[in-house]
């Protein structure tokens, strides 16, 4: 009775076992079709279930099976009334009475109706269909087929509305209009490969603007961008340009080549390109002239002050070299590197060891491939580092070669020379470009995804009140946080009044107007729409700047009965009525040095940021706030910022 | 099988048998009924019969009194009874000397089966005096008590219906009567023995068949029923589950029970199961002789709440769900 039992529980341990398993087994064999795991998964999710059932069969068996539950069942099957629990329980009585002992004789007298087939019968497990169904399901897996993983966010998809991303029109067109200024940067400079990647990042930007793309796609995408931009951007071009413009300074030091000196330390190579080659010509047309001279005596005096010249440069050419020959050949990066290399190397032979000792263990697969990317991508960087090194021996040798060439006589090869010295600078100009480009599309991206990790708080937030609060908002007819229809609302207003047009509302901020208003200054409107306004008391009512809401009748101590909506039409009194004849004047204009650069603002803010003279105000203000931006170390949170504030001040057509 | 003991039983079953063929006699039909106040009357406990009128509660009675060899008295409840009136009172009385005394006269309590009809219908101080003398066993009058004779059985009654200036009895009270048998319509094939019985010539009368003394051995013969461990369990357990406040009872006691049974309940369904299995012919009490009784003891116990009261749970549902959720073999 008890072994069937026991065998019956190992069933239903099976089964319980295999639904766990089969639906293990059912996930394993969906990302080996998804081709997340290897196709070595299978087999192991395979043997891995059948292991789960026999584990569950043998705990099933090994429960521990008491009279208690035998008896009752027994009791239950053979429908006896309770007779054999009864029985057990008042034989393990210590006296028992003369019922008890009649309840054992009886239940004895009942023995022949227990029948251990009908008592513990081997039925089909409660689970068996739950099992079966979860099996079936992992079979089918086995069978269906799925679609690669098309990750190219060119194909339009429909994209969840939850996870979708989107972006305010301005912003995203604040960006496009940042990416597209890379593209033409590229393009200037030659630089192919940023050309592609700023093309990338239009295509992405569109892919955004028409929904097609979802958040974690977004980044995973700008990841993958910024990863091809990170060996570049990293290089040392700074110390290439630090060591041109020390050979700049030495140059600068000749008369021959004061100009392509002074190019050089001001960063200019393609002025001093210019002038190398502007040189070498004059080196060229000197030798022809020389060869041609007629008056010995003219052309020795003249040769006497060439000569002097040409010295004199050949030094300044020498120095040079050893200016760009001066620091160490490798460079501390470089050194960093190899240090890094070699860390790397001796990580990569603990982790063969370890894995020649657990050929299994997946941790140390997985460390092990991360550890050979890691070499690759050093190898990368030394190879460019190597080829920056390379370009700068070059330069070196052609200045070397043009110094050489200086101290002999005039001729056509000290011009050629020069050329190649010219030559080579245009190239080192062309790489340090492709290298500030570089660097100048990380800022960019990492500016991106700053505004869209805002965008996704926003998105969150957008239609419950208040928002991130940055700012002064005025307590207009809108109100406070009316969600994001609100918010375009106030915005498409804003765009009105900075075009020169009437807007609807009004962002103010205290001091007083030259018309005699109590508002002045106009405030570009934030994104967060919660923040407090700090709109003036006397403005109520009125929908300009300046005007006061509540107007005067045109009888004394008649007031309006509350705040006003529009202008009290006697505001300007009775109209004058003008009997005597009148006569047409014009006012031209007058020349002169215009309005200040505080007259301009204070007028634009007046009358929206339309006119020429903002236009140069802007652009001035842009430059420095850019300037800035780049050479300080500003965290993208404000860069963010202070680029939202430009990007709605900016010049309105 | 010829052992003292299961000579004991069957002598048990057999008195039983003939009191129930005597009462069938008069009585057509309420099978359960019937078999309810037989538990009671062996288990030495109290019956609380529920059923509009007309249905044969007191005509049940009386014909129990009739087939028992004891001593019957029936007491009609009216709002204006008043404990004196029941359990007797000491009144002025003259002896052969002429001389004045007080003398206790006994009040219709002092019988051996005693018919409270419609029980809800006297002031509570009138029900409390019955029901302290039905757990007492004994009743106290000025200061002297006096031993009630047995056995004493009582069987109450009570109108469902009727709520107008009735006082329903509080579940304390309750909680004293062994069972509360709810007496319903007799079937159609009942109805035509009823009426052939009860408007012939002939008028029947059930025979006494059970003499005091008797009743008393065979009560002490239920108590020596044993009830092995794991039954009993199963009686605490289903008790246990009818209190709301016991985790992982049944969802139903959670949302219409105030409170549960009490451990009133537990003996009565054991005594009652014991009953049961000795007129099975069994020796020992089975989780089925629980699971038979458990209606009839636990019903008046459970007091539903609010919820329950409005919704017009019946009690009886409330334990099926119990006794189906109630594991056998824990």
């Amino acid at each position: 009775m008890r072994r069937r039992v026991r065998a019956q529980r190992a069933i239903e341990g099976a089964a319980i076992a295999a639904v766990v398993a089969a639906a293990a087994v059912a996930v394993l064999l969906y990302l080996v079709r998804l081709r997340l795991l290897d196709d070595v998964w299978a087999l192991r999710a395979v043997a891995g279930g059948v292991g789960i059932v026999g584990l569950g069969a043998l705990v099933g068996a090994l429960r521990r099976v008491s009279w208690l539950s035998v008896a009752a069942r027994i009791d239950a099957r053979c429908e006896l009334s309770d007779r054999v629990t009864s029985a057990l329980a008042f034989a393990a009585e210590a006296q028992p009475t003369p019922f008890m002992q009649a309840a054992i004789a009886d239940a004895a007298a009942h023995a022949d109706r227990i029948d251990a087939r009908r008592a513990a019968p081997l039925r089909w497990p409660d689970a068996g269909g739950a099992a079966c169904g979860f099996a079936l399901g992992a079979a089918v897996l086995t069978l269906l087929w799925f679609p690669p993983w098309d990750l190219d966010f060119d194909a339009p998809r429909l994209v969840k509305q939850r996870d979708r991303l989107t972006l305010a029109d301005d912003l995203l067109a604040s960006e496009k209009e940042s990416f597209k200024s890379l593209v033409d940067e590229a393009k200037r400079s030659g630089d192919r490969e940023m050309q592609q990647l700023a093309d990338d990042m239009q295509q992405l930007l569109a892919a955004l603007d028409r929904g097609e793309i979802d958040r974690q796609q977004m980044f995973d995408k700008l990841a993958q961008i910024d990863e091809r931009l990170r060996a570049d951007s990293e290089r040392d071009f700074e110390s290439v340009k630090r060591k041109l413009k020390a050979a700049g300074a030495e140059l600068g030091k000749s008369k021959l080549g004061k100009e392509t000196g002074k190019a050089l330390a001001e960063e200019d190579l393609a002025k001093a390109k210019k002038e190398l080659e502007k040189l070498a010509a004059e080196a060229e047309k000197l030798a022809a002239e020389r060869q041609k001279a007629s008056d010995a005596r003219q052309a020795q005096a003249s040769e006497l002050d060439k000569e002097r010249a040409r010295q004199e440069l050949a030094r300044a050419l020498e120095k040079a070299a050893e200016e760009v020959q001066k620091n160490d050949r490798r460079s501390p990066e470089e050194k960093k590197l190899d240090a890094e290399e070699q860390r790397l190397r001796e990580e990569e032979r603990r982790l063969k060891r370890e894995q020649q000792e657990k050929p299994n263990d997946e941790e140390v697969r997985r460390k092990l491939q991360r550890n050979q990317r890691e070499l690759e991508r050093l190898e990368r960087e030394k190879q460019k580092m190597a080829e920056q090194r390379r370009e700068l021996e070059r330069l070196e040798r052609e200045l070397r070669k043009a110094a050489e060439e200086m101290r002999k006589k005039l001729s056509p090869e000290q011009a050629e020379a020069l050329k190649k010295l010219a030559e080579q600078l245009g190239k080192m100009e062309n790489e340090i470009k492709k290298l500030g480009n570089a660097k100048m599309a990380r800022v960019q991206i990492a500016e991106l995804k700053e505004v869209l990790r805002r965008a996704g708080r926003r998105g969150n937030g957008q239609d419950g009140q208040g928002g991130d609060g940055e700012g002064q908002e005025g307590q207009g007819k809108q109100g406070q946080g009316q969600g994001k229809d609100g918010r375009a609302q106030r915005l498409r207003d804003f765009d009105q009044r900075a075009r020169g047009g009437q807007g609807g509302d009004t962002l103010v901020l205290g001091g007083k107007s030259p018309g005699g208003g109590d508002t002045t200054v106009l405030l570009p409107l934030p994104m967060g729409g919660g923040g407090q306004g700090g709109q003036q008391p006397g403005g109520e009512g009125g929908d300009q700047p300046g005007q006061k809401g509540q107007g005067q009748g045109d009888k004394p101590g008649d007031h309006g009965d509350g705040i006003g909506s529009q202008h009290d039409p006697n505001l300007y009194g009775r109209a004058t009525e003008l009997a005597a004849k009148h006569k047409d004047s014009r006012v031209s204009g007058q020349q002169g040095a215009g309005p200040t650069t505080s007259e301009t603002i204070l007028g634009s803010a007046e009358r929206g940021f339309a006119s020429r003279g903002y236009k140069k105000v802007f652009s001035d203000y842009t430059s420095v706030a850019e300037e800035v931006m780049t050479k300080e170390r500003v965290p993208p949170g404000y860069r963010f910022f202070v680029k939202r504030y430009f990007n709605l001040i900016k010049p309105r057509e | 099988m010829s052992t003292p003991a299961a000579e004991q039983v069957r002598a048990f079953q057999t008195e039983v048998k003939r009191l129930r063929d005597e009462i069938a006699k008069v009585i057509v039909g309420h099978e359960e009924i019937v078999e309810g106040v037989v538990m009671a009357l062996f288990a030495g406990g109290h019956a609380l019969l529920e059923g509009v009128p007309g249905l044969g509660k007191t005509m049940l009675v009386r014909t129990l009194a009739d087939a028992l060899d004891l001593a019957f008295s029936r007491v009609q409840f009216t709002p204006d009874l008043m404990p004196a009136d029941i359990l007797g009172t000491n009144v002025l009385v003259e002896d052969e000397h002429g001389r004045k005394k007080f003398e206790f006269q006994r009040g219709p309590l002092f019988a051996n089966i005693v018919l409270a009809d419609e029980v809800n219908r006297a002031t509570p101080k009138t029900q409390s005096a019955l029901l302290e003398a039905m757990q007492e066993q004994s009743v106290t009058v000025a200061k002297n008590t006096f031993k009630l004779a047995q056995p004493f059985f009582v069987l109450a009654t009570q109108n469902p219906l009727e709520m107008e200036g009735t006082y329903p009895l509080p579940e304390a009270q309750l909680d004293r009567f062994f069972v509360k048998l709810k007496v319903g319509f007799p079937s159609r094939e009942a109805l035509h023995t009823i009426l052939d019985r009860t408007t012939g010539e002939a008028s029947v009368r059930a025979e006494k068949v059970l003499s005091g003394a008797r009743l008393l051995e065979l009560r002490d013969l239920v108590r020596q029923v044993p009830v092995a461990r794991p039954v009993q369990d199963f009686a605490v357990r289903v008790l246990e589950a009818t209190h709301p406040q016991q985790k992982g009872g049944p969802g139903i006691v959670q949302k219409y029970v105030r409170f549960g049974g009490s451990p009133r309940g537990a003996q009565a369904m054991l005594l009652g199961a014991k009953i049961r299995a000795l007129l099975a012919g069994r020796f020992a009490v089975s989780v089925d002789d629980v699971k038979a009784v458990a209606r009839p003891t636990l019903r008046h116990r459970l007091i539903l709440n609010f919820e329950g009261e409005a919704q017009g749970v019946d009690p009886d549902t409330i334990i099926d769900a119990i006794l189906a959720e109630t594991r056998t073999d824990a």
